[in-house]
Order: structure tokens, then sequence, then C-alpha cells
């Protein structure tokens, strides 16, 4: 049984135009153990996927389908219920350290929080654990440096004590929403390093959120692409990454500048990222891309493998071989 | 590149001109005659100033007359049309400091404030048509440098020259010359432009404050024009920013800059803020423009692969100091300062195969605060390579020949870094 499954998520917002659906009819799941990326540009709704998951969507935002976590609906949940399952079961960190973590609180007062509501511990003890989740995660001298508050602390140590935070009820998935974009490369590496070490020590499934295709790469078992709301392809990574079988995912690879390539002239994916209010009933991609025909407008392409007993699925009705 | 062998010869900036050089990303110096005419142009800029028309073969169906843009040569002054002479750069720094002062928590307000030096003793040069990266993390001086070269940030020390002239000596008059000549594109598209001014005025507002004699259908015509040649539709003109998209607003940021046709555009992290698909997009666009423009350019960004995309030569700048400069291809693949090797091995590249065989030696720490920098060299305390006499004083700059300088008296001492570049070559 998968750990986190997540059959045909719709997130719809009211908004001032209308009703948008950020999300539509996502399904996935994520075993024990295992790391899978989100990839997507901004708007494509990988974050609300999560959000919506985690109970975490915005006032006029609400969420259909079904997200089962240990055999249990997730949406339906009370918020006192989901309060259980946030930091004991699912942990989750954002992207920027900062606008999370609270700025008048003591970094021992916010982690010992944690502890003393959802496992009932004292509040020296609960620092006490804390210090020790804080030195898992490298923050040199936790026991003084506890004490502090957030501004005290560069981004890099943020982002490590929201890791610390995270984990400190052993979740046994941990949902992070871009973790290092705010990061300079140096720091990066170091907390992706990081996330490494711990995927290890504590077992935990990780769901990786981000828009840079480089540290997927590195990082994760598997991975699924969105856009407009919808999956475009999902399988392994270091099969998706070497023949992808979607054009949008084909287009993004394409995109990306790399070091370790000399290209004069980027290849780019034409137009611009889709207006949600006014996606086309088909395949969102189809205005952008070089492979559409007639259905591709007004059929949305089933997310199916790629070919009898392929690890790849893909929502796209141009034949693979003619992508590839 | 640092010197341009080709003449300034106009047929070689038609399209097929550009298909001859398609690796090198060799600039054509000072194309446009009235930026830095080379020796070879003829002194009359208006034959030659229908040459840059013929663009590219992308210009041909979209903008015929694309970057006829420079028809305001005819009446420059003659600050403008002086030559630049041969090898001499645009653009000279030399030893730059920039330090702002920084109160003390809880101090006095006649207490003497500490000094950030954000940049402290930077130089280099820029040749007519070239691009320069400069890469660094955050906190490095990357965009107080840009600041320093437009002149909205004072130096504290050292020496801007702009065309041989000093910034910091400029006459009110010679400084209103140089702020056309130099122009900025910034990192937010949509908080750089004004949310209460329509689009065709954003990108005309330039034109109409340096140059008032130029008539209202002629301002028009421009920005039409210009609109056409970067990406975006002209009867979007009188649309708000508001309603269009981050890379659609960059866009208009370009062409607002470039709608004075400087010699020197200064971009300041482009294209950090945009997506994927349309990153690449920009970068493209700006790529073309300056080339088929021939301006010069210093482009900052904190992501290496585009930088070296982008950049013929590359500075690599860390706390405020320059670590390492080289043509763009010596800096990612023989990367010879510890720092530089550090940076590229943290630079995640897409290709799982690659990225899982490599061997990546993460640096550790972080960036000391720029109010109590290391002394000697500012990168010790991080280095791998660190002696005892790195405390000292400022390391030696060795010089590589071929333009590449290394700030590390050590660098061809062995390091765990040396492998950085493996896998990426």
């Amino acid at each position: 049984m998968p750990l986190l499954d997540i059959k045909d998520l719709t997130v719809t917002f009211r908004t001032g135009d209308g009703e948008v659906n950020a999300v539509n009819g996502v399904s996935f799941n994520i075993e024990e153990r295992e790391t899978l990326a989100i990839v997507g540009e901004s708007g494509s709704g990988k974050s609300q996927t999560a959000f919506a998951a985690m109970g975490l969507l915005a006032a006029n935002g609400s969420a259909k389908g079904e997200v089962t976590y240990n055999g249990q609906n997730l949406l339906g949940l009370s918020q006192r219920q989901m309060n259980k399952v946030r930091s004991d079961q699912i942990g989750m960190i954002f992207q920027d350290p900062m606008t999370s973590l609270n700025p008048y609180m003591r970094i021992s007062d916010q982690m010992a929080e944690v502890l003393m509501l959802h496992k009932g511990m004292g509040k020296k003890q609960a620092v006490d654990e804390a210090v020790k989740m804080l030195d898992a995660v490298r923050i040199p001298d936790a026991r003084a440096r506890i004490t502090m508050y957030p501004h005290e602390f560069s981004g890099g140590m943020r982002q490590r004590i929201m890791i610390a935070m995270a984990l400190l009820c052993r979740p046994r998935l941990l949902i992070a929403d871009e973790p290092t974009t705010a990061l300079d490369v140096t720091v990066q590496a170091q907390i992706m390093q990081l996330l490494g070490e711990i995927r290890e020590e504590f077992g935990t499934a990780i769901v990786l959120i981000t828009h840079d295709l480089g540290i997927v790469a590195d990082f994760c078992d598997r991975t699924l692409v969105m856009y407009g709301g919808q999956i475009m392809e999902t399988g392994p990574t270091e099969q998706l990454f070497e023949r992808p079988t979607h054009p949008y995912t084909l287009g993004l690879l394409k995109a990306v500048p790399r070091l370790d390539r000399e290209e004069e002239v980027l290849a780019t994916i034409s137009g611009e990222p889709p207006d949600m209010s006014r996606l086309p009933k088909g395949c969102p991609f189809s205005p952008r891309c070089g492979f559409a025909f007639d259905p591709c407008p007004t059929v949305r392409p089933d997310l199916v493998p790629a070919w009898e007993g392929s690890p790849i699925c893909r929502a796209c009705h141009a034949p693979v071989e003619e992508v590839q | 590149m640092t010197d341009p062998k080709h003449p300034g010869d106009p047929e070689a900036r038609d399209a097929q001109g550009r298909a001859q050089h398609p690796e090198t990303a060799d600039p054509i110096p000072g194309a446009p005659p009235a930026s830095a005419p080379p020796v070879a142009t003829p002194p009359d800029p208006r034959p030659a100033s229908a040459s840059p028309g013929q663009g590219g073969p992308e210009d041909a169906t979209a903008a015929p007359e694309g970057i006829r843009l420079g028809d305001d040569l005819g009446h420059v002054d003659p600050a403008r049309t002086q030559p630049a002479g041969a090898g001499q750069p645009i653009l000279r720094v030399e030893d730059l400091k920039v330090a702002f002062d920084v109160m003390p928590r809880g101090a006095w307000p006649w207490t003497k404030p500490n000094q950030l030096h954000a940049v402290g003793g930077v130089s280099f040069d820029l040749a007519p048509g070239e691009c320069l990266g400069v890469v660094g993390e955050s906190g490095s001086g990357k965009s107080t440098l840009a600041r320093a070269i437009v002149g909205t940030v004072p130096s504290t020390g050292g020496k801007i020259l702009f065309d041989g002239q000093d910034l910091a000596s400029m006459s009110p008059r010679e400084r209103r010359v140089h702020r056309r000549d130099v122009q900025m594109v910034f990192q937010d598209p949509l908080a750089a432009l004004n949310p209460r001014m329509t689009v065709g005025d954003i990108i005309a507002e330039p034109l109409r404050t340096h140059r008032p004699d130029i008539g209202r259908t002629e301002v028009r015509r421009r920005v039409a024009e210009l609109m056409e040649r970067v990406g975006l539709l002209p009867n979007l003109a009188n649309r708000y920013p508001h309603e269009f998209s981050g890379g659609q607003c960059q866009r208009i940021g370009i062409a607002r800059a470039l709608i004075l046709r400087p010699k020197l555009l200064i971009c300041d992290e482009p294209v950090s803020a945009l997506d994927v698909s349309v990153q690449a997009q920009v970068v493209n666009l700006l790529k073309e423009l300056q080339r088929d423009m021939g301006i010069s350019m210093v482009f900052i960004a904190h992501d290496l692969s585009v930088v070296k995309h982008i950049s013929d030569r590359i500075v690599v700048m860390y706390l405020g100091r320059l670590m390492e400069t080289a043509a763009s291809r010596t800096i990612t693949r023989s990367p010879q300062h510890p720092y530089t090797q550090a940076l590229i091995a943290s630079v995640p590249i897409p290709d799982p195969k690659l990225e899982r065989a490599r061997e990546r030696p993460v640096l550790e720490g972080e960036l000391p605060s720029p109010l109590s920098p290391p002394s000697g060299c500012v990168f010790r305390t991080r280095c791998p390579k660190a002696h005892d006499d790195c405390a000292k004083g400022p390391p030696a700059v060795q010089d590589l020949g071929n333009g590449h300088l290394v700030a590390c008296p050590y660098y061809k001492e062995p390091s765990v870094l040396d492998r950085a570049t493996e896998g990426v070559v």
C-alpha cells in the first residue's frame, strides 16, 4: 500500500474572475522511503497540490478528490484531526524560511512548542530534544544558539532550522516546497546533501516540489511533471530525463542552459505560461506545443503508460515515436 | 576576445555573418557606428546605420526595419561621436571600492558608523561589443558594482572610466550623456515598471527625457518599432504593466533600456525571476540584441549556467572581491580558483546519470559578514587550500595569460575541488 495516495485531486479557487482550477484531476502516489519530485513552472499547480493534501489551502480554495494517507482520507478530516497528522505524520518545509518561522519567538520556544503539543513533553525535555535535532541538521553550537531569534540566523541556517522542526516528530513523509530556491548555490548544495542524509538516517519519504531540474536529477527516484494544473508526464527520473516522451518535458529540458553544454541559441518553448482562468478544454500545453494537432485543444489526453509495460506515463495525443 | 581583430565590417553583421561565428560567440566590436565606431567605419553614420537593420533572419518577418533605431545618430553631440580608438575598452574599472556606512546596533547618533565594503577593489576592462558576465552569490557585491557603473551609487575609491572618461570627474552635462549611454535592465520586471503608466509611455520616457527634440509621431514610431523588435505586439502600447506576464514585462524593461541606443547595457539578474521556458526566450533575445546592435553588456547573475551561455568573459566575485576572471569557456572548463571550482561543483546539471556519477565536494560554511570580512583573502575561511599567510594580505593575482587572472597564489596545489569539473567538460 502506498504511503500517500492522491486520486483525482482538483483544487478550485473562487476569485474575482470566477472559479479557477489550480489543480485539475491529479492522481499519483508515493511509496514508503521513496523520493518523488514534482516539477513545474510557477502556476503549474505543484505547490497547491501539496497544500491541498496538507489542508493548507487559502480560505477561498477548496479541494475535491481523495488524499489517502495510511488508509485515512485527509480531505475529510477536521482541523483538529488534521493538526495531528501534520508534523506527526507529514512534515513540511517551505520556500522562504524567514516567513515561515515566527520572528517574535525564540527558536527554542518554537521548536519546543511542537513537541509539547504533539508528544506531551515537558518544556525542558522538549528543548533537549530540539537541540538534538538541531545537531542532526548540523547547526554548530546548537545548545547555545537555540535561544536566538530567527533573524539572527543566515538563510541557510534558517532553512536547517525549518528542516529540524519538520523532523521533530519523526514524520514518515516530508514535503519540501522549493526548499532551496531562496538560497545560494553553495548553500543549496549543503541543504540538498543534508536532506539526502536525513532520508538515509530517518527513512523518510520525501516529496520535493521544485522548478530546478538540476536538483531533481541528482536527488529523486521518480519525477512528475506538471503544467497548467495537470500531470504531463511521470516516471523514473533517469528514464524521464534521458528520453522524455512528452513535448513539454522535452522543451523544458532543452530550455535549461547547462554548464556542460555549449549552445549558441537556447531552445525555447514559444508563448507564455497559461492563464489558469482560460485554459483550453483539452491539453493545457496545446497552445504552446509544436506537436499539437486536431484533438489537442479540445480533448484532454489521459495519463497512460507511454507504451505497453512502460514505467513512464504520459498525457499526450501525439505518438511517442514522434516526440522522441 | 578582449582584443577584437575584426574590423567593424557592417557586412559581417547580417544573417550569414552571424552564422559564420556559431560557436565562438565572437562579438563584432563596436558595430553600430555611433557607439564607438572602429577605425574602418566611414565617419558619416547615416549609410552605416542601415546595416544593422538586416539584423537576422527572424527580423525579416517580424520587424523589417527593426533596428533602424539608431536614426538619432544624425544629431549626436561631439562627445558621442569621438572614436574610442582601437583596442580601447568602453568601460574600465580600476580598483573600484564602494563602501556603505552602517550604524552599529544601539549606537548613538554621533557614533562613527561602521563601514560595509560592498565592493573592495575590483578591476576589469570591457571591450566594445563584448558581453562580460559577473557571477557571485548574494552579498558578493555584484549588484553594487552595477549601480556604481551606472552612477547611482558613489564609489569610495578607485576609478570607473567610461569611454576613457572618469565617472567621478564628469560635469553635469557629461553625466547626462553618460546616463543616456549606459542603461540598465532590472531583476524584478514588474517592480521596475511604473504601474500607472502605459507600456508605450514607459518605453518612450527615456527618449522624451533625453531627446526632447524628437517629435511625438517619431517617438511613437520608434516605440512601436522597438516593441516589435523585442517580441511585443505594438498595439499593446496602451496597456498597463499588470496586464503582462513576467516574461513580457522583462521585454518591456529591455525595450525601455534600448530606446536610447545605449553603448553599454547593464543587466542585473534579468532572468532570475522568470520561469525556465520564458528565461530561455529572454536570454536568447538579449544575446541577439546585444550582437545585432553591437552593444557592450555587463550581465550580472547568480546562475553560472546562464552567465556562461550569454557571456564572452566571466568575472567571479566573492564578498566584494574578484576571485577569477577568464573567457567563459575557460571558467567552466578549467577553473583555477578554489571558489570558482566550488561554485561549479555546486551547480546541479539536469542529467541524472551524469549528476549521480559526479563528485560534488560541498563547500562548508557560509558567506562571512561583509561588516567584518576575513583579513587577507576573504575566501580563506571556507577554502580547502587555505594557508597561514592567506590571512596576512590580499592574495597576489596570478596572470595565466589570455586575460585569465586568478586571485590565489596556491591555485596549483591539489585539493578536493580539482575534480569539481569532472563530468562537466
